[in-house]
């Protein structure tokens, strides 16, 4: 590998990156050793490897780059499918590291030894002006920013609410269930829920209030020893009691 | 040096660091532009209704000065290359800014979901109930998992980010693939730039779906063609080699893309024998023929029932419009759109019509061009056939059958208009000797195009985003009708099948994970909306093992586009399916009615027991 610089970065930088994203704790952080491993360095290293000492223009190293590496980790996976244990982190990134390595040594060989100026031509070198660099710190902040913004949860005062009333879905044994209500209102609601089981002679009345993305549950239980029994809740909002609001069913054993 | 010249050079220095590069301005233009476009999402998604003139303003400060720039004399390969790059990234960031930032788009929850199986059970190739077809192209899902898996992101985050990639390999594959054939920067960046003003640029072919990869390494096999040709004898081998392992990992990874890569290397092998040159890529025209018939046969049998029905579907639906049997289809609306959904404004459409026009306006010179210049290249030959089928593919949108086929060819044909295009010299021309009023007509042009491109490819009405999840007037966040059913039903038994339509399906399969059927999958497109349900449609449900049906009542249910998001002010209820679409399952003995939230419900159905018949 000597007297290859290209080859020793990305050598370097692949370790880096590898234990970057074995040991960083945090996942967001994680991603800025991950991205280069998995997107950048396998397609240098075998666009190296495949060219030897014609390494193509930097113009068409750049797509090169890009799409071998996409490609080889296409590939890739179709491989850690059928290796014992599967897809997973840590054998991504052995695989990675291990394309790496291999494309690597094979460039050097397939280069040879350094022999005066043979070097691959380089990327043009950046020596930007200082209000260059102030326009480009403005513009990572715009772009910061506008993805901020795309992210924030916005108030939508006239989007529709709703309230959610559900039964957990019956099985043969069941003997209780559990009946819940979520609102989805824009504002804090009353309700009344009736809820009749089969044979009972009284229904069973709740009243309460819930706060948007508040959830109220009710546990109904029908004593498991007569036949199966219907169950029916009937939610009402105690600013229209008399019109059924929402409703569900269920039996019990 | 004297002090004349001493003081001279450090005026000379200091003029330097105070002007920055053009590269740094348009960057921080495309900045804006993009800052633009989120304020415009973000008061779209608070229901504010902004004036659609914020969004396409973004659009402008992105695109105009990128345009300006490409046509000029002066710029650098290099920076046209940079130009291009920043143009792909800064129209990828505009569909980011709009996404909630969760999927939006009806293939990304497919494809999020399938990401979501590889996680789970850290194997491929499990079974997608909606698109049986894409667990056996898992070429994007699968490269996605390195991501996921290394660092924990969720589908959303390492899926933007391999989409991400895959713009940028576009973008710079395409501008050293026409930098190559015409052997000028200049019209390789415009043609590039030409290209992202195709109808799904914008937004379809940013989406987390196996095109949005496929297509951009099918990009990079056409350069390597070239390459073989350019490059000469020595690193023929080596580019051979690497187009080799592209077109293995697209037969993986999307099936029309696959085919597409065989068929023009199959024409390109014939051009390039016709022309006699040396660089002829039959072998890897037969690789690519063997791989992906091998796939198909081997592995992905199942894409054969997929695409057929489509294919025989446009190719009747076209014979019945051509032959006025079948009225042509609305322009502008997408989607499933009903009669209710709010057209593109007249100014809107006019533009779009302008696009094309100036797309057909600038083809024949373009073709002259190329004919004169490049005719003796096999590959820009393809390029001239592909543009003049560009407008062939353009008629089938009028078709109602045909229009998705011919959505899906356009963008593979529009790769060979943009070179065409390119080549038309438009941005030497200088009206009255002014070499800055033809490159800014130019830029008008080019931009005209793009913005018509994004108006046809994309419903007027949700071009800008829509709310998911609001916080409410107290202040908790909640969310829109169908995540709120999914949020329920992610917390439910995955031992049973859901059956629902697609708006409601599509967030079944992600967040919610369940195993959900849509549309003709036990007949459910007619099943949910009916105001009867007969005998033989429950027997189908029980085939599928369908035990929760889901029947979303809003006119929006069927739409892929509009259906995940919140309704807005009054007209809540207009085009709901009738009641009796609901209550029909109170008469299907053992179903229970197990969720309520007024515009969609949920029944379960008993499990078909053994030996047990269906009551009518």
């Amino acid at each position: 590998m000597r007297g290859h610089r290209d080859l020793r970065l990305i050598l370097a930088l692949t370790l880096v990156c590898a234990v970057g994203s074995l040991i960083t704790p945090l996942g967001a952080v994680r991603v800025i050793f991950a991205v280069p491993l998995a997107l950048i360095l396998p397609g240098y290293a075998i666009t190296a490897a495949v060219f030897g000492s014609r390494l193509p223009a930097w113009p068409e190293r750049i797509p090169l780059t890009l799409g071998i590496s996409l490609a080889c980790a296409a590939l890739a996976s179709l491989v850690l499918n059928y290796l014992p244990g599967g897809i997973h982190g840590f054998p991504w990134t052995l695989l990675l590291v291990a394309i790496v390595l291999l494309a690597c040594g094979s460039a050097a060989r397939r280069r040879g030894p350094r022999r005066g100026r043979q070097q691959p031509p380089s990327l043009p070198s950046l020596k930007p002006r200082p209000v260059t660099v102030v326009l480009g710190i403005g513009t990572v902040a715009l772009v910061v920013a506008a993805l901020i913004l795309a992210q924030a949860t916005p108030e939508n005062d006239h989007a529709s609410g709703f309230t959610q009333l559900w039964i957990a879905p019956p099985k043969p044994a069941d003997v209780s269930t559990r009946i819940g209500i979520t609102s989805e209102q824009q504002q804090t609601r009353a309700y009344r829920l009736v809820v009749k089981v089969e044979g009972e002679a009284r229904p069973e009345i709740e009243k309460f209030e819930l706060e948007p993305g508040q959830t109220h549950l009710v546990k109904i239980d029908s004593g498991g020893t007569g036949p199966p029994a219907g169950v029916v809740a009937k939610l009402y909002l105690r600013s229209d009691p008399s019109r059924v609001y929402r409703r569900v069913s269920t039996r019990l054993r | 040096m004297d002090a004349v010249a001493v003081r001279r050079e450090r005026f000379a220095w200091s003029r330097r660091s105070l002007l920055p590069n053009r590269f740094a301005i348009i960057a921080f233009a495309v900045g804006v532009g993009l800052l633009l476009c989120s304020l415009a999402n973000a008061l779209s998604r608070a229901g504010e209704a902004p004036s659609p003139l914020l969004y396409w303003a973004g659009i402008l400060a992105i695109v105009a000065p990128i345009f300006y720039r490409l046509t000029s004399e002066e710029a650098s390969p290099g920076e046209r290359l940079a130009l291009v790059c920043l143009l792909g990234l800064g129209l990828y960031g505009v569909k980011l800014v709009r996404d909630a930032p969760i999927f939006t788009f009806a293939d990304e929850f497919l494809h999020g979901y399938n990401s979501n199986q590889i996680s789970q059970h850290h194997h491929l190739f499990h079974p997608n109930p909606i698109l049986e077809t894409s667990r056996y192209y898992p070429g994007l899902e699968g490269a996605t998992s390195a991501l996921r898996t290394m660092t924990g992101l969720s589908s959303y985050a390492a899926g933007a980010i391999v989409i991400g990639a895959a713009r940028l390999l576009a973008m710079s594959a395409m501008f050293v693939l026409f930098w190559r054939i015409s052997d000028s920067d200049r019209i390789a960046g415009i043609g590039t730039a030409i290209f992202t003003a195709n109808f799904n640029f914008l937004f379809w072919s940013a989406q987390y779906s196996y095109q949005s990869m496929a297509l951009p390494l099918l990009l990079l096999i056409m350069l390597a063609v070239v390459e073989m040709d350019w490059a000469g004898r020595a690193a023929r081998g080596a580019w051979q080699a690497l187009a080799a392992l592209t077109i293995t990992a697209v037969v993986i990874t999307h099936h029309i893309t696959s085919y597409a890569v065989a068929a023009v290397l199959v024409l390109l092998s014939i051009l390039t024998a016709r022309a006699r040159r040396a660089a002829n890529p039959w072998r890897l025209a037969v690789l690519a023929v063997v791989l992906t018939t091998g796939w198909l046969v081997v592995v992905a049998s199942s894409t054969v029932g997929y695409i057929t029905p489509t294919i025989s579907n446009a190719i009747d639906s076209t014979l019945h419009t051509a032959s006025g049997e079948a009225p042509t289809r609305s322009l502008f609306k997408g989607g499933n759109a009903s009669a209710t959904i709010e057209q593109a404004p007249t100014l809107a459409r006019a533009v779009s019509l302008l696009a094309v026009l100036l797309l057909a306006a600038g083809l024949p010179f373009g073709l002259r061009a190329v004919w004169r210049r490049y005719r003796k290249q096999p590959i820009a030959v393809l390029f001239g056939i592909a543009a003049i089928g560009f407008f062939g593919a353009l008629a089938l949108r009028l078709t109602p059958g045909a229009w998705e086929s011919g959505n899906r060819a356009s963008e593979f044909l529009f790769i060979g208009l943009a070179f065409v295009l390119g080549c038309t010299g438009l941005e030497r021309w200088r009206p009255r000797g002014r070499e800055w009023l033809g490159r800014a007509l130019a830029t008008a042009a080019l931009t005209t195009i793009l913005v018509g491109g994004a108006i046809a490819g994309w419903p007027w009405d949700s071009q800008l985003a829509h709310a998911v999840k609001t916080y409410s007037e107290e202040g908790p966040t909640i969310s829109s009708p169908p995540l709120a059913m999914a949020e329920w039903a992610k917390k439910q038994d995955s031992e049973y099948n859901f059956g629902a339509q697609t708006a409601t399906s599509r967030m079944l399969l992600d967040p919610a994970g369940q195993k959900v059927y849509s549309d003709f999958e036990a007949n459910l497109v007619e099943v949910i909306p009916a105001t009867k349900i007969f005998p033989f449609q429950k027997a189908l449900l029980h085939e599928a093992h369908i035990r929760f049906v889901v029947i979303d009542r809003r006119a929006v249910a069927g739409d892929g586009i509009r259906g995940f998001f919140f309704s807005e002010g009054a007209s809540t209820t207009s085009g709901w399916l009738p009641h009796a679409a609901v209550t029909k399952f109170e008469k299907v003995p053992g179903a229970t009615r197990i969720y309520d939230s007024g515009s969609i419900v949920v029944y379960s159905i008993e499990p078909d027991r053994k030996g047990e018949t269906l009551r009518p």
